[in-house]
């Protein structure tokens, strides 16, 4: 007799591994380490000085399968550091780089190393890999071991090299690396402590994360002393993240070129005749803004772009309040430190014969996600190549500004703080407008995930809508929408119930939680039959800060598109 | 800077450690993803400040996080593809053990999750929608229709 109970009786004897009690009571105590199982399971070594952060509701990990061999070796080493180097070394830089001390707390985006390797002319340490998904700093001590002075040391290349092979980019074999003798900013020739101090960064030139599966990295060494060969320290490792994936924009964005050389594709234009070029994906780090962009139709089978043109840095404000604190405040000001005439910040190529270009806006200073909010806006949509001006103080139309914001970051709460009157009173008109429309972006950008499934039992398409903002675990955010249907101008009957009443319109709350609250939809097939698309037009109540504004949604569809299970 | 205390969280822990490993398992179908969602379970919990004023909130906001976590998981790359059930952790004494458990587990994520919710943790249906975020008319479609494809598997003498 086969009977459901039996079901339950094995998942009774399962048991949770004891262990994990101690480590999850430690990790909550200290706030720092992280275990990841993945690599047990796979039956290696688990080597995981993994740190982790809460963000976006997501955390990021390190992980190896080298040493340490035991993960809880690995908590106890780093439990006696009251600092990760990794964080102190990141601190360090952007300190030197800005000039603005750093005391962000990077715990959580890193991993100590302490991999050395020499020769009889230099002994190299890496010590510290900090970094997200789209780019990661390492930090290498290259102590010289025959008393080589500064020019020496720079014409003998001793150097680490940190690279991430990523197997299914574009699909080929993809790598990213990076080897240079980059000192540190604040490291002149002189030896600190019989060391120079040096820096590398690896830049991600693709739209796949680091953290994706099979992606994994591996650090050499070299030295134009030790001959051609380059010599892998350590073993491979990987870099895991369950956050920051490019996401898509609420819908294309047009911004200007630069400069654009056409090749053998064609412009894009807007109505003022400005080459033009879309952004569609970003993703914020603390790091960086990191965006793609489909810039012209190349007309190119697969393949990889290295000129081409050079994209319109957008115009970065960023918004930073500590506790509301008004001199921690300093939006509007572009974000200075990329340098739109080096276009090694931008990365093209070609897939499906499309030009992709993915550009990288480095921060001088880390973002906090935690206690401000960030967008990016586009101040003059009629300017041609004000890429990186900043806004004009002394606009006129307000119109002229910031036509499209993004609204990269909610703080931590779910809400973007409001600044108060008297620091609303320091900025300028143009800051003010530019504030107005973050407010309304981010509102707008509460809906951004929507999903369509199709049942074949019932004929019927499921809509999906849900309320992805990450949120802090005590603020409920509620986002209350009106949602229509319309196929050629007819209006389409929806059901908020498999089973229930065909309704002109819904009226939902897509509740915040953990992951946002989700809401269903139903249309029968039987009504768009013979239709490439229909339109889904929803608008925020009158209680949401966007004013009852509305969104299309043209929803493309065929039964074979759409997807069969209810994950999404 | 955590809003709940040592001794609190042991009890939390001790409390649902396995009722969250086992719903966790029910999803991911392997021992690693789960232990990593319970540990994540459990940091979001000792690092909410939310209070709660009966036994059965706490209980269903942990599955509730429970199921967002491993949602979460089930949308990223690497489940994509089928994630076989690792039975080396697992504990029959009957084939019809075994075949009942694998019927179960071969059921599409959003089925088995309500069956183990409802079966096994002994939630009501109106108690699995607040759970999974659903409505009830949906829980209990996703039952009917979990209960059939069981069926299908099983035999109709299962005796549900």
């Amino acid at each position: 007799m086969k009977r459901i109970q039996q079901y339950c009786n094995v998942v009774n004897r399962m048991r949770h591994n004891p262990a994990c009690r101690e480590e999850v009571l430690y990790m909550a105590t200290r706030k720092e380490i992280r275990i990841s199982r993945r690599g047990a399971a796979a039956g290696t070594a688990v080597a995981a000085a993994l740190l982790a952060l809460n963000i976006g509701g997501g955390y990021l990990l390190l992980s190896g399968d080298t040493k340490p061999e035991n993960s809880m070796v690995a908590m106890s080493d780093l439990a006696e550091q009251n600092v990760p180097l990794y964080v102190s070394k990141m601190q360090e830089y952007y300190t030197a780089t800005s000039g603005i001390p750093c005391d962000f707390d990077f715990t959580g985006y890193g991993r100590n190393f302490d991999y050395t390797w020499e020769d009889e002319h230099y002994r190299l340490t890496l010590n510290a890999v900090t970094g997200c998904d789209w780019i990661l700093y390492y930090f290498y001590d290259v102590e010289p071991l025959q008393g080589q002075n500064w020019e020496q040391f720079q014409s003998e290349f001793p150097t680490v090299r940190l690279q991430a092979n990523m197997p299914d980019v574009f699909g080929v074999d993809y790598e990213c690396s990076a080897s240079s003798v980059t000192t540190m900013p604040n490291q002149g020739p002189a030896l600190d402590d019989g060391v120079w101090h040096c820096v590398g960064l690896v830049r991600n030139w693709s739209d796949v994360p680091f953290s994706a599966e099979n992606n994994y990295l591996k650090i050499y060494v070299w030295s134009t002393r030790s001959g051609d060969d380059e010599e892998q320290i350590g073993e491979s490792f990987d870099f895991l993240t369950l956050d920051s994936p490019l996401q898509e924009t609420d819908q294309p964005w047009y911004y200007n070129a630069k400069e654009f050389y056409t090749g053998e594709g064609s412009v894009w234009e807007n109505d003022q005749n400005h080459p033009v070029v879309e952004l569609n994906r970003y993703a914020a780090t603390p790091f960086g803004v990191f965006y793609v962009s489909q810039v012209y139709q190349a007309g190119k089978a697969q393949g990889f772009y290295q000129t081409g043109y050079t994209p319109a840095l957008l115009d970065m404000n960023k918004v930073f309040q500590a506790d509301f604190t008004v001199s921690s405040y300093d939006g509007a000001i572009a974000i200075d430190t990329f340098d739109p005439s080096q276009d090694s910040y931008c990365g093209t190529t070609g897939r499906n014969g499309e030009a992709v270009s993915f550009i990288h806006v480095l921060f001088d200073h880390p973002w906090d996600p935690e206690k401000g909010a960030l967008c990016i806006a586009r101040h003059d949509s009629t300017a041609e190549d004000s890429d990186t001006a900043e806004p004009a103080e002394d606009a006129e139309e307000p119109s002229v500004l910031a036509e499209k914001f993004i609204q990269i970051n909610d703080p931590k709460t779910g809400e973007l703080r409001q600044l108060s009157d008297s620091l609303l009173a320091t900025l300028s008109d143009v800051e003010q407008i530019a504030l107005a429309h973050t407010v309304n972006y981010w509102c707008k950008n509460l809906t951004v995930y929507r999903n369509m499934i199709y049942d074949d039992e019932t004929d019927r398409l499921r809509l999906q809508f849900s309320n992805p903002l990450p949120t802090d675990m005590s603020v409920q955010t509620d986002c209350e929408i009106i949602i229509q249907v319309s196929c050629q101008d007819k209006a389409i009957p929806l059901y908020d119930e498999e089973n229930g009443e065909p309704k002109d319109y819904l009226q939902v709350t897509l509740e915040q939680d953990t992951r946002g609250g989700h809401c269903d939809i139903w249309i029968d097939c039987s009504e768009i039959e013979g239709a490439e698309q229909f339109e889904v037009t929803w608008s925020f109540c009158p209680n949401v800060a966007a004013n009852g504004e509305q969104n299309t949604t043209h929803f493309f569809w065929t039964k074979e598109y759409t997807m069969t299970d209810g994950v999404f | 800077m955590h809003s709940v205390e040592q001794c609190e969280m042991e009890r939390i822990y001790d409390k649902y450690h396995e009722s969250v490993y086992r719903l966790a398992f029910a999803y991911c179908k392997n021992r690693a993803d789960a232990e990593d969602i319970t540990s994540e379970v459990f940091l979001k919990r000792f690092a909410s400040r939310k209070h709660f004023d009966t036994e059965s909130y706490e209980t269903a906001w942990m599955m509730r996080v429970t199921v967002n976590l491993a949602k979460d998981l089930l949308r990223s790359f690497r489940y994509r593809f089928t994630v076989p059930l690792e039975d080396a952790v697992l504990i029959f004494e009957s084939p019809e053990e075994s075949e009942v458990y694998r019927a179960v587990m071969d059921l599409p994520a959003k089925y088995r999750s309500v069956i183990h919710l409802y079966y096994y943790e002994g939630y009501s249906v109106a108690e699995i929608a607040e759970i999974v975020r659903r409505s009830e008319t949906a829980v209990q479609t996703q039952l009917y229709r979990a209960r059939k494809l069981l069926r299908q598997t099983l035999g109709e003498e299962l005796d549900l």
